[in-house]
């Protein structure tokens, strides 16, 4: 029997958006006196029950503003849940938006220094994995220059570098792919493999639907704070984007709507003609969607849902 | 025990507060031509304008004036300067969101760098005053860094809690330097402490910062070694300070990742 490497239990996050911005005291004192909150309460995530075992890669999918930055901080142990329960075993090592904490007036050596033991390396680690950090970033040539002349995919690499260096036992990937370059993505994808062999557990989010199928085994999506579906990747990430198809195609569906009503209106030739060609091809992005929908969905429900909606569009 | 497994904690993060203070004091100098020398320049600079000032244009009936003066005013700058650094927690708010790490390392770190300068102050200022006031090295110097010391963990306690408070109320700072000034004017730096008497003497009781500069003048200018409950009365002082900003600290810390 394998160990929970996490374990979240009715976690919900409740964060409070004043309208008026209340950091000084006097506005807290003014605010208090008149008995006048006006704040809004926004529950980034709502009883979330999630066990992610040892050695199993998890993939978190879920449009924008769904809770997926929010679940992966809690878990960093950098904001603290409102109910509910984290149990993490191992060290944990979030590889959130790197490039932070460095100073651009210190050399990459140095800085690798500090960052390395901001995230717990002892000197002689990070003396003896130097070189191996430097030779993933693929900057080995610029050890010594300070870090104001890197680009800034140099930093993001570095940065990368370091934390995957770090040796944790689980790793919390968000986004960071998506600013390297294609190589880099190739390598960092490589290594988080490598790290799932060695039986360390990851926990990825990313809009890359493609890279949450090649590295998860289990996926989960988010929308609005809330777990909406779980299970195996495939199945997750189907859904997912069955889901988006049928808002995509709802989208296109408005807009033909909205042409054919404005066609109906109008008189000039030339802006007839206008109007008929963004239908066309309205229509024929229509037919791309359904025949990619058909194409990519494997479950035969969702499938037959998927085409019937589309096909209403058309 | 229990202070075992503290300390164990902070000797584990020994490497941390290494780099931190190191790489703070390489950012420091990096950029100017003189480097490392400004650390033991600045103070001196300051010092012999002092000295001049005050041998020369001010008189007062307080024997070794400018000594007197200029003690006070190094280590008042020493706490001043060191309750200063209390945005330090909102400049790192990156960091803080993202990682987590004992957040108490930073503040603790900027108090050291402070610390490191004030030895230097303190240094440079003994040495003026053996070679042009006339003022004698004796071993009771050697309580200087002591004295400094207690200072020291003085200092953190008050930054942990004006730091951890400024995450929430921005005026802190704003307060804060109001409350320096009257403080620089509440303790005798510029005037003897006799003039504090009767109805007054409560401020030279109850303010530690007068306790700390009255120790280190009988101390440097004097040569006296200070009295056991001298020391017990700033350690007291110290320790309350301490632990209340630490109280306050740990009470604050869960939502630093949110509000910085």
């Amino acid at each position: 029997m394998r160990m929970n490497a996490i374990e979240i239990k009715d976690l919900s996050k409740k964060f409070i958006i004043s309208h008026e911005k209340r950091t000084t005291l006097f506005e807290y004192i003014s605010s208090f006196i008149k008995r006048k909150y006006s704040y809004e309460e926004i529950w980034a995530l709502r009883d979330i029950n999630l066990k992610v075992k040892q050695g199993e890669c998890l993939g978190i999918i879920g449009p924008n503003g769904s809770g997926k930055t929010t679940l992966l901080r809690v878990l960093a142990n950098v904001l603290q849940p409102t109910t509910g329960k984290v149990i993490v075993n191992g060290k944990i090592m979030p590889l959130i938006e790197l490039g932070l904490g460095f100073h651009s007036e210190l050399t990459g050596k140095e800085n690798v220094y500090l960052y390395g033991s901001i995230l717990g390396l002892s000197k002689k680690e990070i003396k003896d994995k130097i070189n191996k950090i430097f030779g993933f970033a693929q900057i080995e040539k610029y050890v010594d220059a300070k870090l104001k002349n890197y680009s800034s995919g140099m930093i993001m690499r570095l940065g990368f570098a370091t934390s995957i260096f770090t040796n944790p036992d689980i790793l919390l990937v968000d986004e960071v792919l998506s600013v390297g370059d294609t190589s880099f993505q190739r390598k960092s994808l490589d290594k988080m493999k490598e790290f799932k062999e060695k039986g360390k557990t990851i926990v990825f989010v990313s809009h890359s639907l493609l890279q949450i199928k090649l590295v998860c085994d289990r996926a989960i999506l988010l929308n609005h704070g809330g777990i909406e579906k779980q299970g195996k990747t495939d199945t997750v990430v189907d859904y997912y984007e069955g889901k988006v198809y049928l808002e995509d195609g709802k989208w296109i569906k408005e807009e033909l709507k909205r042409k054919r009503n404005e066609l109906s209106i109008l008189k000039e030739k030339d802006k007839i003609m206008q109007v008929k060609e963004d239908i066309f091809e309205l229509s024929e992005s229509l037919v791309r969607l359904i025949r990619s929908a058909t194409e990519e969905t494997k479950d035969p429900k969702l499938k037959r849902k998927l085409i019937g909606e589309l096909k209403e569009a058309l | 025990m229990r202070i075992q497994k503290f300390l164990g904690r902070y000797i584990k993060h020994k490497n941390l507060i290494l780099n931190l203070v190191s790489s703070e004091l390489k950012l420091k100098y990096k950029s100017s031509i003189l480097g490392f020398f400004w650390t033991l320049l600045e103070p001196l600079f300051i010092i012999v304008v002092l000295l001049f000032v005050f041998s020369n244009l001010f008189k007062s009936d307080i024997p070794n004036y400018p000594a007197y003066l200029i003690i006070g005013f190094v280590a008042w700058g020493f706490f001043s300067n060191g309750t200063s650094i209390l945005d330090i927690l909102v400049s790192k708010a990156d960091l803080i969101k993202r990682i987590h790490f004992p957040r108490e390392l930073l503040v603790i770190c900027a108090c050291i760098i402070n610390f490191i300068d004030s030895i230097f102050e303190f240094l440079i200022l003994i040495i003026i005053l053996f070679l042009f006031m006339g003022i004698n090295i004796s071993w009771s110097l050697l309580y200087v860094p002591l004295i400094m010391l207690i200072q020291f963990f003085f200092i953190v306690g008050f930054s942990l809690l004006l730091s951890s408070l400024y995450v929430f109320f921005r005026d802190v700072k704003h307060i804060w330097n109001v409350l320096l000034q009257i403080g620089f004017f509440a303790t005798p730096i510029i005037y003897p402490s006799s003039l504090l008497i009767g109805k007054l003497s409560f401020m030279l009781i109850l303010n530690p910062m007068a306790h700390f500069i009255n120790i280190y003048r009988s101390t440097i200018i004097y040569g006296k070694v200070p009295a056991l409950n001298g020391i017990l009365i700033l350690c007291l002082f110290s320790i309350t300070i301490i632990f209340v900003g630490w109280a306050v600290f740990k009470k604050l810390e869960p939502k630093f990742g949110e509000e910085v």
